[in-house]
């Protein structure tokens, strides 16, 4: 995971640089520039500081979308076991209206039954789930972070049925001895529909209920969402970064794009 | 270049005695340059990641149009490409005549060639390379001829070159085709097949086949979690010195020197790193705030999506005209829907690919972005929508906020019908109950129509603005 040199390194070789490559650069010592530049050092490395905060926390969004996109990647082939080492031991996932399940056994138990028992595909499964719109919100801390999520899905068994999928994540992340993982997955599931007719014309062909029957979760799901064509809005960890507008009236009614 | 570095280091021993008579002060000094060089690096493999995804997202947006000459100039030219089961094409030449044989060039009436720029996984490398992975999602029609779904996944290389990124390898494995009529569980159509009339210059270098067959796609990258390796050429040999480090000890050197002449120096320094991190948390709070938009508007939250604008913000969808001001947007927004209320109506509009400059003054931002929408009250056919925006954010009092908000949509399309025979291309257009302040500014026809939405953005390689080919 190390991209940079050390600091250390750079000191060595910039000390052995420094010192022979323009003595004359050099001034005496003197009590006078001492003190002065003590003043000006502490700004300095304040500053130093706070960029390199800054800089750390831009490094940790990428690398938190860098853990969920890795996340998509390992769901679309069911590779399970990749996946599993993604998430923190205590971590919980709650798919659609399935349930929660705690820990990282759990989880991975979870993910088999899912998988029909098995890890990968087998030939004729379609599981693409895209991963997109990430809006990661860091804690003041650098510790943790929150992000929300969303996925179109395309799934299938070939010969059988094909199925339009789309549901935003609400996701919570963990940084542990330097690497983030995942800590909390809630994906909501706001359709999954047959290719023929898509949304327009069929209900939610699960219900969002996946093998919770078969294998009971650790907590029955956690909030009271439907599925579609219920819908519903999964609350926001972020509040508008702008300002809400507060309008007059409650609108009229709307024609549709 | 290591033997090189080793060789100096050597030499520079023989002074190192004279380091020592440094004072406390200039030591502390010396110190904070090596920090600040640490720092420049980071930042810089940081400008790198998104200059990288900008780089992919601008090489999708051209070839959706067919501009093969411009998506040509984006590799290196020693690049190779391979797409699906085509064989690889080495060379730039030989690069631009393989694109410039999967079409006539330029936006085409009766085409649709929509390919998506997904979910990309980038690992930068201090030798100024980089990989990455990336989904790819197609919506491809001929009218009244064909209609297809695509899906496939990239596995790419980039160099940067005199300081500029460009391609240096860009593999798509294709993994599904399908007719839309048909759909994937029903027709899944093989790899593509090498072309008999332009062969390609080596055969496809990795044999699989597509959907029903299973196949992953090697990952460049070790598990983010457990793994060690990030697919870098030093990946095994942690802090090695490379050509990168080895010239980062140069400047640090000439900064140390100057150090000693000026304290000033240290920070005219800081204050660049200030500048450039800067511009890259505007660039991440630029994306975010247009993801949020998307958020917004799939559950018709009126209010919330109002409130992103600025004062004197616009908003200009479907040629339906100019919007301008709070009370404007909000009363256009009316158009989509009634707030908060979707009993059995499904509005995601999916908003991805962003391509996003910052002004060097940090207060203004454009973004090119593309928007997936899937549409639709439950009892009646849903609905594609496929769309670009190009979009203006300003800083106000440090807050970013949406400051010119254009939709140029390229089709609503039924789930069912799909793109072959849609025949309507005129956009929504005026709406006489709910006015817009201003006539549109932007004329457009959907498809089947050919149109190219203007790019705010030069070619980042070539700097050529050339839209027509």
């Amino acid at each position: 995971m190390m991209r940079f040199i050390p600091t250390t390194f750079y000191l060595t070789a910039l000390t052995l640089l420094v010192a022979c490559s323009d003595q004359s650069a050099m001034p005496e010592a003197g009590s006078e520039l001492v003190a002065d530049k003590a003043i000006e050092l502490s700004e300095l490395q304040a500053r130093l500081n706070a960029l390199q905060a800054r800089a750390g926390r831009i490094k940790d969004s990428n690398d938190i979308k860098r853990l969920q996109r890795a996340y998509g990647y390992y769901l679309d082939e069911a590779l399970w076991d990749e996946l599993v080492d993604l998430f923190t031991e205590d971590a919980t996932v709650e798919y659609a209206r399935d349930g929660l399940y705690r820990g990282k056994n759990r989880i991975r138990d979870y993910l088999y039954v899912l998988g029909g028992g098995q890890q990968g595909l087998n030939e004729g499964q379609l599981n693409e789930h895209y991963q997109l719109m990430p809006v990661i919100t860091l804690a003041e801390d650098g510790l943790s972070a929150k992000g929300r999520w969303r996925a179109i899905i395309l799934n299938g068994d070939f010969g059988e049925v094909a199925m339009w999928g789309e549901g935003p994540y609400e996701n919570e992340y963990v940084k542990q001895e330097g690497v983030w993982k995942i800590s909390k997955v809630r994906w909501y599931q706001t359709i999954l529909v047959p290719y023929e007719g898509g949304w327009g014309l069929n209900e939610d062909v699960n219900k969002g209920i996946y093998v919770s029957s078969e294998f009971p979760p650790d907590v029955s799901q956690t909030d009271d969402f439907g599925s579609w064509p219920e819908t519903f809005l999964p609350p926001f960890h972020f509040d508008n970064p702008v300002g809400r507008y507060e309008s007059p009236t409650s609108g009229t009614e709307g024609e549709g794009l | 270049m290591k033997k090189y570095s080793l060789i100096i280091s050597c030499f520079l021993l023989l002074d190192v005695s004279q380091a020592i008579a440094q004072t406390e002060a200039e030591l502390e000094l010396i110190r904070i340059a090596g920090e600040i060089a640490g720092l420049e690096l980071e930042i810089q493999l940081l400008e790198d990641e998104n200059d990288v995804e900008n780089l992919q997202r601008i090489f999708g947006f051209y070839t959706d149009k067919h501009q093969w000459a411009q998506a040509a100039d984006l590799f290196a030219s020693d690049a190779t490409i391979e797409l699906g089961g085509s064989g690889v094409y080495v060379g730039k030449e030989n690069i631009q005549d393989y694109l410039q044989s999967l079409g006539e060039a330029g936006p085409q009436e009766g085409i649709l060639d929509d390919h998506m720029q997904l979910q990309p996984v980038i690992h930068v490398y201090r030798n100024g390379t980089a990989k990455g992975r990336w989904h790819q999602f197609s919506q491809e029609a001929e009218f009244g001829v064909s209609h297809h779904w695509g899906a496939g996944t990239y596995e790419n290389e980039y160099v940067k070159q005199d300081g500029v990124w460009k391609i240096g390898k860009l593999h798509l494995y294709s993994t599904m085709r399908t007719p839309v009529d048909d759909g994937w569980h029903v027709t899944a159509l093989p790899r593509t097949q090498p072309s008999e009339e332009l062969p390609p210059d080596l055969p496809s270098n990795v044999e699989y086949e597509n959907y029903p067959a299973v196949y992953v796609v090697p990952f460049h990258y070790d598990n983010p979690v457990t793994g060690n390796d990030e697919g870098g050429p030093e990946a095994s040999a942690v802090g090695t010195v490379d050509i990168s480090t080895t010239l980062g000890i140069v400047s640090i050197a000439s900064l140390g020197i100057r150090q000693s002449d000026n304290g000033e120096a240290n920070l005219a320094a800081i204050e660049e790193l200030e500048h450039r991190l800067g511009l890259l948390e505007d660039a991440d709070e630029v994306e975010r705030l247009q993801t949020i938009y998307g958020y917004y508007l799939a559950r018709n939250q009126w209010d919330e999506l109002t409130g992103i604008f600025a004062p004197d913000g616009t908003i200009e969808i479907a040629m339906r005209g100019v919007y301008r001001g709070a009370e404007s947007i909000r009363r256009n927004l009316d158009l989509y829907g009634v707030q908060d209320e979707l009993p059995g109506q499904l509005h995601n509009h999916m908003q991805y690919q962003p391509v996003i400059h910052i002004a060097e003054d940090g207060q203004t931002a454009n973004l090119r972005s593309r928007a997936f929408s899937m549409m639709g009250t439950f009892g009646n056919q849903g609905r594609f929508m496929g769309g670009t925006y190009e979009n203006i954010y300003v800083k106000r009092d440090g807050v970013w906020m949406l400051y010119k908000d254009q939709q140029i949509n390229t089709y609503f399309a039924g789930t069912d019908d799909g793109w072959i025979n849609l025949s309507r291309s005129a956009p929504p257009g005026i709406t006489e109950a709910n006015p817009p302040d201003e006539p549109p500014t932007m004329n457009f026809e959907m498809y089947p129509k050919a149109f190219l939405p203007p790019y705010h953005y030069e070619n980042p390689v070539t700097g050529s603005t050339d839209v027509v080919e």
